[in-house]
């Protein structure tokens, strides 16, 4: 009886572990969306594309180097992932900021790009899966009884790691407190002398560069292929609307929340419950607070 | 973006409209049945993207989850055919009242946030949709699809073996959709429409209800979709949940409308007929193992579009029009 | 009483927009409602038209209380509002701006068309019609503004600074279309600083000074009293501008 009820403790704690590990990977992944929607107040619907192109990055930074450990090309993939973010926003997003757009037209110029990067990817690489081997892809130590994936745990500490790197960049460094500046009231900070571009670029930048690590750190147990981040959009949506769009630390504790979610609902409802989920748990913040659990600014009305 | 087409139609403007529609007409009668398939996606396509221009163009509310739509016209009269026995027809009604159900739940959700949420809630509700589609394997056939078997030349059954029938069949629903994009821009919905999209606020404090008037326009325009969706699983015999609920064609029916021109009568159908036969072209001169060829092409005009002409290309034919007509009156 | 204001209080955060306002306001008179900038004339009047909710406190209009209705169901119920600065349609045209406002309880858009027409003629815009709203200049964008709030058919007209930067000569144009509004049966309730018009159309006079209900009365005996003119003015000044 005892053993029984260690065994489903065991199955548990498992499957806990294993979707908090996936849930830094959301976290990550949704910081980036987070703070493009809070600084330049779009939404980038090619998120879950420019994490795609990470892991493409990191795939090709670890072929062409015969092998190099995909967490130590992040010192190539990170600037890779920079000039990325840099390129997007000069081709795609300038040129609407400084022309007669409106709010959709950002919501189709981003859609235009995530369509492009998916059938770039699908037309240069093939729609092969592609994944990497390290010498721990597949490994797994135990910790009474419970099996821990060591890709994962890597994962997750790289996940954690940048977001308190950025965290501390956010809230110590000049550029960082022009970005929470002009997050919080735009025109006051161009009054200050915050220039608006330096900004944004900057902001893109991050973005990027959070959703390449996010790839990085899905390649040892993951694989990549031209739809990819379809999934990781979506999930990084629901992550970030649900922490409340613009806040950090929002995104990231939703992110863990959802993994945890989706490890549940897999493991003990049906291998697509997970999802089905946290699209429920969307629609009723949607519904009872739409601005999130942790709102970035209170306004008036909705929205 | 709105193009209210108060004009006065002219006699010139009736004959020359009358003789392209003899035209079209004929077609089915000569040309081969390759082109004639060309020829159906073109009203297909151009009648989904004038259904989604309902609520992209003028409503301003950008869907991204359209599929979600067409995917329930298509699997209704599949189901009831292969599960049930029962005629399409009946399928198309089923599927039109799934649709709206679907439509009115989404827009009392999301009409009164700002509108990425929209955009979002529409693409996550159609991989919900997909999911679901996938889970009921004994309703929908799961990941294998729908087959509809041959029942013969029948208009109950909506099979022929002629393929001018089709052609036919997809102008009228073409030729309806417009039809209802003309009646929305010249009727009250599409001046409070329009007002809404000016200054939403500034609207509601003269008595329009904008979370009202979005979310009709918004079931408008998923029964509309919905037909197509019937239609499509008639003429292709099949239907699938990547074909049905898939996130790309959603977009390639928002794009038809985007690069045609959003908020007008004739945009969408003139996106259609410019993007349509590229995927013909890179199919026939680049062969299967370049698909999504067209895709690239697709995106690119897309973001040129956004970035130097948001009205859309077929403006730059509309505004022409207008001063061609000014010179010579 | 056609309109009566309850107790209304709003906080925004720390700050105290309106302290338990209370007044009531007779049907077909004009009422004027003065006070310093900051005193919470203009949250009074987005309380009534529905764009906040109080705090605490009730609107109550012809015995229904409309506290907390959405602006558009406020509109329906007969309390049109004119805006400071004029929210025009600005790509439509001025005709279409005024069409869009008579179609809350008109279906045809040839019947609201002919509607209104009149009503720019009532605001002088007649020969404006077709021109694009946004190109107008200020004074006919706030003729606008009226011309739409009309077509509402309101019973209650909520007008905020109407005569603001306006010349002699406007200004007593404009007084004669309020005047011409009450001679239509319309109650006006009009936020205002020019104390010419304030004095030669209000019926009664209400003082708001830091959210709180000052005084009100008729305006002869407000205009004088040395209380007012200390909100006004600060302490020390004894005449009052005009």
């Amino acid at each position: 009886m005892r053993r029984r009820v260690w065994l489903t403790m065991q199955i548990l704690i498992q499957t806990l572990i294993d979707g908090l590990l996936m849930g830094g990977i959301y976290g990550i992944a949704s910081v980036g969306l987070s703070i493009i929607f809070g600084t330049i107040k779009i939404v980038n619907f090619a998120h879950g594309e420019w994490i795609m192109v990470g892991m493409y990055a990191t795939y090709f930074v670890w072929s062409f180097t015969g092998g190099i450990d995909p967490f130590v090309g992040l010192i190539i993939t990170i600037p890779i992932m920079f000039f990325f973010g840099l390129i997007v926003f000069f081709l795609t997003i300038r040129p609407i900021l400084y022309g007669k757009g409106n709010d959709s037209a950002f919501i189709f110029s981003t859609v235009g790009t995530s369509l492009l990067l998916q059938n770039l990817a699908l037309l240069f690489c093939s729609a092969n899966y592609l994944a990497i081997k390290t010498p721990y892809t597949g490994k797994a130590f135990q910790l009474l009884g419970i099996s821990v994936s060591v890709p994962r745990i890597y994962a997750c500490i790289t996940a954690v790691a940048l977001s308190f790197v950025l965290t501390l960049f956010l809230s110590k460094s000049y550029l960082g407190k022009a970005i929470r500046a002009a997050a919080q009231d735009r025109d006051t900070a161009t009054l200050m002398g915050i220039k608006h571009e330096k900004v944004f670029i900057i902001t893109m930048g991050i973005g990027a560069i959070t959703a390449g690590v996010a790839g990085t750190a899905l390649m040892p147990f993951f694989y990549v292929f031209p739809t990819v981040g379809v999934s990781f959009s979506l999930i990084s949506f629901v992550v970030a609307i649900i922490g409340g769009l613009g806040n950090l630390k929002g995104a990231f504790i939703c992110g863990l929340i959802l993994g945890v979610t989706e490890a549940l609902g897999t493991h003990y409802i049906a291998s697509d419950a997970g999802l089905l989920v946290a699209f429920a748990l969307l629609i009723v913040v949607l519904i009872f607070r739409p601005q999130g659990l942790w709102p970035q600014s209170t306004m008036r009305r909705g929205g | 973006m709105f193009i209210t087409l108060r004009h006065q139609i002219t006699k010139k403007e009736i004959i020359a409209l009358l003789l392209v529609g003899l035209f079209v007409l004929s077609l089915p009668g000569w040309i081969d049945p390759y082109i004639q398939n060309v020829f159906i996606m073109i009203f297909i396509y151009g009648a989904l993207g004038s259904a989604w221009n309902l609520i992209g163009g003028y409503g301003g509310q950008t869907s991204l989850g359209h599929a979600a739509f067409f995917g329930i016209g298509a699997y209704a009269p599949a189901i009831l055919v292969v599960k049930f026995g029962l005629s399409p027809w009946l399928g198309l009604f089923v599927g039109i009242i799934c649709s709206v159900i679907l439509s009115l739940a989404i827009g009392a959700i999301c009409f009164r946030l700002r509108g990425h949420y929209f955009a979002i809630a529409t693409m996550i509700l159609l991989e919900v949709t997909r999911l679901l589609c996938l889970r009921e394997r004994w309703l929908t056939g799961g990941g294998v699809g729908l087959s509809i078997p041959y029942k013969g030349n029948s208009l109950y059954w909506f099979q022929f073996d002629a393929k001018g029938a089709y052609f036919y069949a997809s102008l009228v629903i073409l030729l309806l959709v417009l039809f209802v994009n003309y009646k929305v821009s010249v009727s009250k919905i599409g001046y409070l429409l329009k007002a809404i999209g000016q200054n939403e606020d500034a609207a509601e404090v003269i008595g329009v209800d904008s979370a009202n008037v979005k979310r009709n326009i918004l079931v408008l325009s998923a029964a509309l979709t919905s037909v197509c969706g019937t239609f499509w699983v008639q003429y292709m015999y099949f239907i699938d949940p990547d074909m049905a609920f898939s996130g790309a064609f959603s977009i390639e029916i928002a794009l038809v409308a985007i690069i045609g021109g959003m908020g007008t009568v004739f945009g969408p159908l003139f996106g259609a007929l410019l993007l349509r036969p590229m995927v013909e072209i890179t199919s026939s001169l680049l062969g299967d193992s370049f698909a999504g060829v067209h895709l690239i092409l697709y995106s690119v005009i897309l973001l040129l579009v956004v970035i130097f002409r948001p009205s859309g290309i077929f403006s730059y034919l509309s505004d022409w029009y207008k001063k061609f007509k000014l010179k010579n009156v | 009483m056609l309109l009566e204001i309850s107790e209304v209080t709003i906080r925004f955060g720390g700050v105290v927009a309106l302290d338990k306002v209370s007044f009531s306001v007779e049907e077909n008179k004009i009422v004027g409602i003065i006070g310093p900038n900051g005193a919470g004339k203009t949250s009074l009047f987005n309380v009534i038209d529905g764009i906040y909710k109080p705090t605490e406190g009730d609107v109550i209009f012809k015995g229904d209380n409309i506290t907390g209705c959405k602006p558009h169901e406020v509109c329906r119920k007969g309390i049109a509002r004119t805006f400071q600065i004029a929210q025009p349609f600005k790509s439509m045209s001025v005709l279409d701006n005024v069409i869009v406002a008579g179609l809350c309880h008109e279906k045809s858009v040839d019947v609201s068309s002919n509607e209104a027409k009149e009503h720019l003629d009532f605001c002088g815009l007649h020969d404006k019609k077709n021109d694009l709203a946004g190109n107008l200049p200020t004074i006919f964008q706030r003729r606008l503004e009226l011309a739409k709030a009309l077509a509402t058919h309101p019973k209650v007209i909520l007008l905020d600074e109407i005569m603001a930067g306006l010349n002699i000569n406007e200004c007593d144009q404009a007084v004669e279309l309020v005047r011409k509004l009450k001679n239509n049966g319309i109650t006006v309730m009009m936020v205002e600083h020019v104390m010419r018009a304030v004095m030669a159309l209000s019926d009664w006079v209400i003082v708001l000074n830091r959210g709180k209900l000052l005084m009100e009365g008729p305006p002869q005996y407000v205009a004088n009293d040395p209380k007012v003119i200390e909100a006004y003015l600060g302490k020390g000044v004894s005449n009052a501008g005009a």
